[in-house]
């Protein structure tokens, strides 16, 4: 993730290198809080359309809700990425829930 | 009509959403559940193949997350699996829900303004420890979610997760309740050591009937309960209440046997002043009395049929007018109703009415007699002992040779039968133990009749043995033909020669 970004102690953005953005703890909270609204959003969004798809099942409108669940996907997709590096980059790791195959939580 | 999704705190879900399907057509739990029987519904569990969905059907799930789409979304995904659902959008909500209802799942969200979900999982924890607890989070590392587990989460979710991750959890959740089903009924019975809440009894008879009694008192339909005199009718009813969300709500018993037939409705409604010589004040009736909480109808069966109309029109109109009285008075109770007569073949002979037997027949169960389930005998044998030493201070036991004896006979007064048994034998008896000379003489004689005898091998009354009753059909035969053998042997179905060689047993040959 290559970014032009420059260091701003306000926003928590401590400096730029060439793989990506180091943030300082006020910089992760932040991160933290918009990730977790961007998640909400895109479950709401995949339930949803996930539901509609179903609704629309054979339907002319169906493709529709197939983009829509598509499109959340891909930014679902994004979002895990994005609190992968960030949980890597404070040195914790990824919770997995039961019945998952990294199953870490319970073991 | 059971109507599962119902709850003060829930919110019903837009009627466009209900037909969305779930590999196949899902069913809206807000328009089906026909009045069944409960122990139908049991009964089929055990042979449906979709098991997992009427599971479901009787669990409760409150969804809080301050997202309303996340909120509504999980509701329609779980209500399609057959959850009952409730939904709260704050820790304070969900409180209130938890308050008036019985909670089995709950699918949490940690981070939500005000008090957070650790919060929350940490009150319904203490609420009721049995609750699963589903916590979701949009930031899942390890620590919150060891944190969320330490606290009694059984699982975890990622957002953002899509409609198949929720339900590959809502799923998980079922089969992990399911396993757990039978433990939580053991768990129940640990409780009071030996059986549920009041009622006493291990055997699978009971066990299934603690079942039935879990999931009725988490239910706001009437329950009829059937049983012979004696079984334990009201503690059952006892139990459906004080096991359920109407546990802090007022519970009412009424015999309407033993109700002066003229008094039964200014009892049953109340009166107003002036109504009738007497009346000299307002006096609200038993249904008003229980408000909010539940009326137990005991003998119902022995209501007068005019009676029976005024008690329908009260519970289909939620309202009571007292005797005198011309304005009606609203009401909210839960009807348990209860009779040891065949209530079916009443409505046949239109002594009861059908109306009526439906609307209280929404749910029934039937307790079982105490000679189908014997071995709990001793436990209650013991109960009843240990019950008396501590009322008197006086140790009790009783004798191997007694128990033997009362494990042999056939208990037609049931419970209350034994109950009497004991307490009259500890009167008795000089000593610490009930010997058999301490019994009633009903059970002793009762000794007499089925230990078998060299001339008379019957073993139990009522039940003759098949030699017995061959050779009362030959000697009734040749009795009613005047002696005449071969016409005899014809009728019987057996040859002459048969025939001769059994009288000649029975030293009947002349």
């Amino acid at each position: 993730m290559n970014s032009e970004l420059s260091t701003t102690n306000a926003s928590g953005f401590l400096a730029t290198d060439p793989d990506g953005v180091v943030l300082d703890g006020d910089g992760v909270r932040v991160m933290r809080h918009r990730l977790h609204e961007l998640a909400n959003a895109f479950t709401g969004v995949m339930i949803a359309g996930g539901l509609l798809s179903q609704y629309l099942e054979g339907g002319s409108l169906e493709h529709y809700a197939s983009d829509i669940c598509e499109g959340s996907e891909r930014g679902c997709v994004l979002v895990r990425e994005i609190r992968s590096q960030l949980l890597a980059a404070r040195g914790e790791v990824e919770a997995t829930p039961k019945g998952s195959p990294a199953d870490s939580i319970q073991g | 009509m059971m109507d599962l999704y119902s709850g003060s705190a829930a919110e019903r879900r837009p009627s466009h959403t209900a037909n969305v399907s779930h590999g196949t057509r899902l069913r809206d739990t807000s328009t089906t559940n026909p009045a069944v029987p409960l122990s139908t519904i049991i009964g089929a569990l055990a042979m449906d193949p979709d098991r997992d969905k009427a599971e479901a059907n009787l669990l409760n799930l409150l969804i809080v997350d301050d997202e309303r789409s996340i909120r509504e979304g999980c509701r329609d995904v779980a209500q399609g699996i057959g959850y009952s659902t409730y939904i709260a959008d704050n820790a304070e909500h969900a409180f209130r829900v938890l308050d008036t209802t019985s909670i089995d799942v709950v699918l949490l969200d940690l981070r939500m303004p005000g008090l957070g979900g650790l919060e929350v999982l940490k009150e319904v924890k203490r609420r009721r420890p049995e609750t699963v607890v589903v916590v979701m989070t949009g930031y899942a590392s390890v620590q919150s979610a060891v944190q969320a587990m330490k606290q009694g989460a059984y699982d975890y979710v990622t957002k953002p997760f899509n409609l198949e991750e929720l339900r590959l959890i809502l799923d998980r959740v079922l089969g992990h309740l399911q396993m757990s089903s039978e433990n939580r009924i053991l768990r129940q019975q640990v409780k009071s050591k030996e059986g549920f809440g009041a009622i006493i009894g291990r055997s699978p008879e009971m066990e299934k009937l603690y079942r039935i009694i879990s999931k009725a008192a988490h239910s706001s339909h009437p329950v009829l309960i059937l049983g012979e005199s004696g079984t334990g009718k009201e503690l059952v009813a006892r139990s459906i209440h004080f096991s359920g969300p109407y546990r802090d709500k007022p519970f009412v018993a009424v015999d309407c046997g033993s109700l002066v037939p003229s008094l039964i409705e200014s009892e049953l409604f109340g009166y107003v002043k002036g109504a009738f010589t007497g009346a000299n004040k307002n006096k609200d009736g038993l249904m008003q009395a229980a408000d909010g909480g539940t009326i137990f109808l005991d003998e119902i069966g022995e209501l007068p049929i005019d009676l029976q109309s005024k008690l329908l029109r009260a519970l289909q109109e939620k309202e009571v007018r007292p005797v005198g009285g011309t304005k009606p008075v609203p009401i909210d109770v839960r009807v348990l109703a209860a009779t040891n007569r065949e209530l079916e073949q009443a409505v046949a002979q239109g002594t009861f009415r059908k109306d009526l037997y439906f609307r209280l027949n929404v749910l029934s169960l039937r307790i079982p007699q105490l000679r189908q389930r014997k071995q709990d005998i001793p436990l209650l044998v013991g109960h009843f002992l240990e019950r008396l030493t501590r009322s008197t201070g006086v140790p009790r036991n009783i004798s191997d040779d007694a128990l033997k004896l009362m494990l042999s006979y056939d208990w037609p007064g049931n419970i209350r039968e034994l109950e009497n048994c004991i307490e009259r034998a500890c009167a008795l008896t000089s000593g610490p133990t009930i010997h058999i000379a301490d019994l009633p003489t009903s059970i002793q004689n009762w000794r007499e009749q089925s230990e078998p005898t060299a001339e008379r091998a019957v073993p139990r009354r009522g039940i003759m043995p098949i030699s017995e009753m061959e050779k009362l059909a030959i000697l009734g035969a040749i009795d009613l033909l005047h002696g005449d053998k071969l016409e005899a042997a014809r009728l019987l179905g057996i040859g002459k020669t048969t025939l001769y060689r059994k009288l000649k047993e029975y030293g009947a040959l002349q």
